[in-house]
């Protein structure tokens, strides 16, 4: 290796480890110090994100803050551009985000250095810190195990928590196997535990549950419901007041949260819910969001609806910065979801990409 | 004033139907069902006289943005005589009341007996139905096709695209192409999603970026045009940074998301988001931009083009760049009879 290879890599490694000790809370680095380091690196390492940054009259040495950053669009993920600061041949995964856009599913590739299991751990510990409640160590999850779905980084980040809190629990905690809920293990499993159980899962697979076996399932003092995922590209979809009606009916949790985060990012934002479903999401405090007005490009105020876009420091090695697909607006840092720039999609009998997909067996 | 002629003054009401004579109609029924006089006196063959028999209640589900398809299916019926219909609106309250405005328009002038609007569609609104027409996403259309219990036609998904050849690039064939832009904001089934510039070399679509750019540019300025809701502004600015990330030169209209025209080299056919947001290709000629397109060939509806020339490609319409959203009323949606489509027929053996 050469020794500007060993200076990059080391420049690379030493970026991690300054994210990992903010993550966990050690060290004096603020927020906006690491993201402007980060961004420098992204830069100078990813061709095409130094090129769109070039292109959008933004250099290292243009930028004033972290809101300057350029974040690279959702979608971007889908096509075969390399957006990672270590080369392809390095990484050692990837996780595949389940929509597709012109046939292809988005893929978000990894190493083993990677600030996934850090983040997603100390992501769910600061939320119950924040809200002040106790989080189970008993967990269930609505979901494949990731032995089964290697690319869903959703499995992967259940496996992380149940690992990090509760691998003092015997068994398995997934409760669906080739795409079929295991119900009765599930009834089982809640029926003679005593302690908090932590039932996280997608809202489709929840939803099913709910369709599935009837009656109710409630689970015991303190638990906790936590739900991901929404209905989108689903034909079924229900209102979120009701879909959190009936997880309050059904099992009657003492809290249900709902978790707002994407393939592409390695940190995620919670909210907690309530009669009229979920209130704003509270990103931990290397995650941040802003809001862009999409006719103008700038930047909207508090309490503006427009394009989201997330700044995530656990995405040191892959893409700091992303414009969403989803709408919302920001109240104090925090975020308020109000859908999905694809759900108020009505192409009449024009040809969507999915469409297509499916019918083309592509 | 005869039935017939009552109904072309109708149509000639509504957009894209303003030149719909007597004699097109007529002719529509002769092309179709093979006689102008066919609904009253059927067709007498080798001592059979064939008889349409029109359905007199028909369910029509439409799910799309604009009201074209519901007018059609008004149009289809009012013309076959059919007595009442049902028709499930789509979301949108603009297109709800363009549609709600022709079926009252029928119902003025006595030419359809009884129509219902609603939003909602339940199990009662098909009693007496004898037909189920859906316009929708492949999905609305499979959904439907198992509720209805009648004869079904159903339309999905579709695209359209347009050709320019490099000898028509001129401000004119940049006009018409903006015109189809502008027809239900790009979001139809007969919409462009892209226009491949056909021969000469890749850089005419820099220059027909150019003019189609300027055409735009005039249309906003003569019009007022409706500013998009912040998922349809959302969906162009998106696709204008996705455009930026790939290197893409992009032309698109200042500190709004009006309109974005976008010249890639690749000349795979792509979709766009609509809300006239377009991709410029090239290449070399039609057989070329037939196989560009026939990973979709199954799923092209209509082909604007600068000079008709038709090709194998999976398009069921060939026009004129600037009709691509105007059919005309006896247009065969997905390459099927329009009218025929609608009616049984009862045989009477003479002999």
């Amino acid at each position: 290796m050469s020794g500007s290879a060993d200076s990059y890599a080391g420049s690379v490694s030493a970026i991690v480890g300054r994210v990992d000790a903010f993550i966990r809370g050690v060290g004096a680095e603020d927020f906006c110090t690491i993201a402007r380091d980060i961004f420098r690196l992204q830069f100078e390492s990813i061709e095409s994100y130094g090129a769109y940054c070039r292109a959008s009259g933004v250099t290292p040495e243009t930028i004033s803050s972290w809101l300057d950053i350029p974040a690279i669009p959702q979608s971007v993920f889908k096509s075969a551009a390399w957006l990672a600061v270590f080369p392809q041949q390095k990484a050692s995964g990837w996780f595949e985000t389940s929509g597709t856009t012109d046939g292809r599913p988005g893929r978000h590739f990894y190493r083993e250095t990677n600030l996934y299991p850090t983040a997603a751990c100390a992501g769910i510990r600061h939320f119950f810190a924040s809200a002040e409640k106790e989080m189970p160590q008993r967990f269930l999850f609505l979901k494949e195990s990731p032995l089964e779905t290697p690319h869903s980084s959703l499995s992967q980040m259940f496996e992380f928590w149940h690992e990090a809190f509760g691998c003092q629990v015997k068994g398995d905690p997934f409760i669906v196997e080739n795409g079929t809920l295991q119900t009765s293990k599930m009834k089982a499993e809640i029926a003679g535990c005593v302690e908090p159980i932590f039932l996280a899962g997608t809202a489709l697979f929840f939803a099913r549950l709910m369709d599935e076996v009837d009656g109710s399932c409630p689970l015991p003092p303190h638990s906790v419901i936590m739900e991901t995922g929404g209905f989108k590209g689903r034909r079924r979809t229900i209102s979120q007041v009701d879909f959190y009606r009936r997880l309050d009916d059904y099992f009657s949790p003492s809290i249900t949260i709902n978790e707002y985060g994407m393939t592409e990012l390695f940190s995620q934002a919670y909210a907690t819910g309530g009669e009229g479903g979920h209130g704003l999401h509270r990103p931990p405090p290397w995650m941040r969001f802003r809001v862009r007005n999409p006719e103008t490009g700038e930047l909207q105020e508090d309490g503006r609806v427009g394009l989201i876009e997330i700044l995530d420091l656990a995405n040191a090695e892959t893409c700091l910065a992303l414009q969403t697909e989803d709408l919302g607006w920001i109240e104090n840092g925090l975020l308020k979801l109000v859908g999905r720039n694809t759900e108020a999609e009505l192409r009449g009998c024009s040809l969507t990409a999915e469409g297509c997909r499916l019918k083309s067996g592509g | 004033m005869g039935r017939i002629e009552d109904l072309a003054c109708c149509l000639q009401t509504f957009p894209a139907w303003e030149s719909v004579s007597v004699a097109d109609l007529f002719g529509w029924l002769e092309l179709e069902l093979g006689g102008s006089d066919v609904l009253e006196n059927g067709i007498l063959k080798d001592g059979v006289i064939f008889q349409p028999v029109v359905p007199k209640k028909v369910v029509v589900v439409c799910s799309g943005t604009h009201p074209f398809a519901a007018w059609q299916a008004l149009a289809r019926g009012a013309l076959l005589g059919v007595s009442e219909f049902f028709l499930k609106l789509p979301g949108d309250a603009t297109s709800s009341a363009a549609i709600e405005n022709m079926a009252a328009e029928l119902k003025k002038r006595g030419l359809v007996k009884s129509v219902r609007c609603s939003f909602d569609i339940s199990p009662e609104d098909w009693v007496g139905a004898e037909l189920t027409v859906v316009f929708g996403s492949d999905e609305t259309v499979e959904f439907f096709r198992k509720q209805a219990g009648t004869r079904f036609l159903g339309y999905g998904h579709r695209a359209s695209f347009g050709v320019v050849f490099e000898e028509d690039i001129s401000a004119d064939s940049a006009a018409a192409a903006a015109r189809d832009l502008f027809c239900d904001d790009q979001m139809g089934c007969l919409s462009p999603q892209l226009f491949y510039l056909v021969g000469g070399e890749p850089s005419s679509c820099v220059r027909f970026a150019e003019m189609l750019a300027e055409a735009l540019r005039q249309i906003c300025a003569g019009q007022s045009v409706a500013a998009h809701d912040t998922g349809a502004a959302a969906r162009v600015h998106s696709a204008r940074r996705e455009a930026v990330f790939n290197g893409l030169p992009l032309i698109c209209s200042p500190s709004s998301t009006d309109w974005t025209v976008i010249v890639d080299s690749d000349s795979s056919f792509k979709l766009s988001c609509g809300h006239r947001v377009v991709f410029l290709k090239h290449a070399r000629s039609l057989g070329e931009v037939a196989r560009c397109v026939c990973g979709y060939k199954a799923h092209i509806s209509a082909v604007g083009m600068s000079r008709v020339e038709p090709f194998d490609c999976g398009a069921t319409r060939f026009c004129r760049l600037g009709k691509m959203s105007l059919p005309r009323p006896s247009w065969r949606q997905d390459g099927t009879l329009s009218l025929a489509d609608w009616v049984s027929w009862r045989s009477i053996e003479l002999d």
